[in-house]
């Protein structure tokens, strides 16, 4: 029984709001108290201003009343990781570098929200610069799963994906550079979408690897997820590498059945000893398609072995040239020293956390003199090969299934020392962001203890609507997407 | 991947990056372990493959060129860590 405003998704609450049944204030208070009802034991939020949010707030109220309604949006809290600059708030990107630091402009996607009348709701918690799968490696906190504390909430979105699953939040803006949406939504029992390559603005987005890095929406159901997809999918000037295409109406294709499909198993993303938790539910999911009468194709990946390795080399190369940037001289943080170069090595030293010190100087190393054509060259052709697999099996099949994350919600703590283990766990999801296509994660089932499971459906370039239907379709069959996590 | 030539020194001299004692075992052994596992792509025959930099075509992209609104010298500096003036501080790199 929902009771609470807060228990209502953002399409519940848009209804409501058009109805006038509640008020923009009464929805955003509702989140703001259940955020500090919860906040002590998830550490979701790096920052949040509930007075500067309750002020949109009755902004968007003073507009129904006047009739000015800016759309489904109007008066619905939307939570931003905090990697995503919004004009005079903190940008801290999980970093001690960037602790005091205040946006001086809006993202694109903020603008977008801002325009169509969203009330920002807080700051969310990452790993640092969004690099990580547990958000353990943020510099302030490490945010706990809702589902078990003790346990992690994925990463880098890990805010993201706690508050969302807490309802402290109805939905929150990420990023994924290699599953940085998916994996904590799978971990957290939520739907996180990763569009094609280019289909969102990155203006405003801390760039970490920038051939790779994708902003999309995390959301308790796939209709809020379409519904803020809607929001910010679309060319940007500000961003030379965000496309024109066509942007289809997500939440009406939502309402049409897909048609018949011929769905890929890529058997690659099956191995031997996998999770049978996870085998067993993603299989059934596969059954459920094939019951709703799409065609289930066995296909292959053969190059998601290398996925891993060429993953990790080019985007921590590229992460080593974007991050040059912080140098102590222009943002934020410096180290008090009379010589410029003291400067930059102590700044960057005292700023950095180990987990990007660690993947600067891997990117550093494959940039580097003699290391460029055998390490980064090769990673990038590599690259070439894992997008052609996608292609070719897009040939004979419209999308693929497969689990977002070869287990549920690991430990806190149980991975922190092993940088190789927890890279690994990053296997499912890497190859879209290399290849650029879209990818959604849903739940799809739950463990013995209580952890939910994440299904991955990956289509081919700007079919995220197709995506969408697919999810739907199952979401709308099951039960996963309504169960509340034990802290909630 | 030859992991015995990982000079670990210059690779944080390149990257800016003081490593104190403890770090610079600890990142050591855990870059011969990844550089290991990275080795794998030495596998593959790539010879006759292209180069992917970006997944979809980024093409250079022309505007006109036109006066547009632009952050005031007091946003652009409200981050500096030093500033006077409206400029950035920094420290002295001449003699």
């Amino acid at each position: 029984m929902k009771s609470q405003l807060y228990q209502l998704s953002a399409t519940e609450l848009s209804q409501l709001l058009q109805s006038k049944k509640t008020s923009s204030e009464e929805v955003t208070r509702s989140f703001i108290e259940n955020t500090e009802r919860l906040e002590g034991k998830l550490h979701s939020f790096i920052s949040y201003d509930p007075e500067y949010t309750l002020s949109q707030a009755r902004a968007s109220d003073q507009r129904r009343r006047e009739g000015k309604v800016r759309g489904p949006l109007d008066g619905i809290p939307v939570s931003i990781k905090d990697i995503i600059s919004e004009k005079d708030q903190p940008l801290t990107c999980g970093s001690r570098f960037m602790k005091d630091y205040r946006s001086p402009y809006d993202a694109t996607v903020i603008e977008k929200l801002k325009a169509q009348g969203a009330v920002l709701w807080g700051r969310l918690n990452l790993d640092e610069f969004a690099m990580g799968s547990s958000t353990e490696h943020s510099a302030f906190q490490i945010t706990h799963n809702p589902w078990d504390l003790a346990s992690v909430p994925g990463g880098s979105s890990g805010g993201c994906g706690a508050a969302i699953a807490a309802q402290q939040t109805p939905f929150a803006l990420g990023s994924d550079t290699g599953g940085s949406i998916r994996q904590p939504a799978a971990f957290c029992g939520i739907c996180g979408l990763k569009p094609t390559y280019g289909r969102v603005s990155r203006y405003g987005l801390t760039a970490f690897a920038s051939s790779l890095d994708q902003i999309g929406p995390m959301a308790k159901c796939v209709e809020d997820t379409a519904l803020l997809f809607q929001a910010i999918a679309g060319y940007d000037e500000s961003d030379s590498t965000s496309l024109s295409e066509e942007i289809p109406h997500y939440t009406q294709a939502l309402q049409a059945s897909p048609s018949p499909k011929r769905i890929g198993i890529p058997k690659e993303y099956f191995p031997q000893g996998m999770d049978t938790e996870v085998r067993e539910a993603v299989e059934s999911a596969i059954a459920f398609y094939q019951k709703q009468g799409h065609e289930i194709v066995e296909v292959t990946l053969p190059h998601t072995e290398y996925a891993i390795a060429v993953y990790y080399i080019v985007a921590t190369a590229e992460a080593s040239s974007n991050l040059a940037r912080f140098d102590g001289i222009r943002y934020t943080h410096r180290s008090p020293h009379s010589n410029a170069i003291d400067v930059y090595f102590r700044s960057r030293s005292e700023g950095f956390g180990e987990e990007v010190k660690r993947r600067i100087m891997l990117g550093t190393y494959v940039l580097s003199s003699g290391y460029y054509e055998a390490q980064y060259i090769r990673a990038q052709k590599v690259r070439t090969l894992i997008r052609q697999d996608f292609l070719k099996a897009f040939e004979t099949v419209d999308v693929l299934l497969t689990p977002t994350s070869p287990t549920t919600a690991f430990k806190i703590g149980a991975k922190i020392e092993d940088p190789l283990a927890m890279y690994l766990n990053d296997i499912y999801t890497v190859s879209a962001n290399l290849a650029g296509i879209p990818g959604i994660s849903i739940p799809c089932g739950f463990s013995k203890k209580n952890l939910p499971i994440g299904l991955q459906v990956l289509g081919q370039f700007f079919q995220e609507a197709e995506l969408l239907q697919l999810a739907y379709v199952f979401e709308s069959s099951h039960d996963f997407h309504v169960r509340s996590a034990p802290l909630s | 991947m030859a992991t015995e030539d990982f000079d670990i020194d210059k690779i944080a001299k390149l990257a800016r990056i003081d490593l104190r004692e403890e770090e610079h075992a600890f990142f050591k052994k855990q870059f011969e372990t990844l550089l290991g596992y990275f080795g794998k792509i030495q596998q593959l025959n790539v010879d006759a493959v292209e180069a992917t930099a970006h997944a979809l075509p980024v093409y250079n992209v022309w505007r006109e060129d036109r006066a547009t609104a632009t952050l005031s010298p007091a946003e652009v500096f409200r981050n500096a860590p030093a500033q006077r003036d409206q400029q950035l501080v920094v420290p002295k790199v001449v003699d």
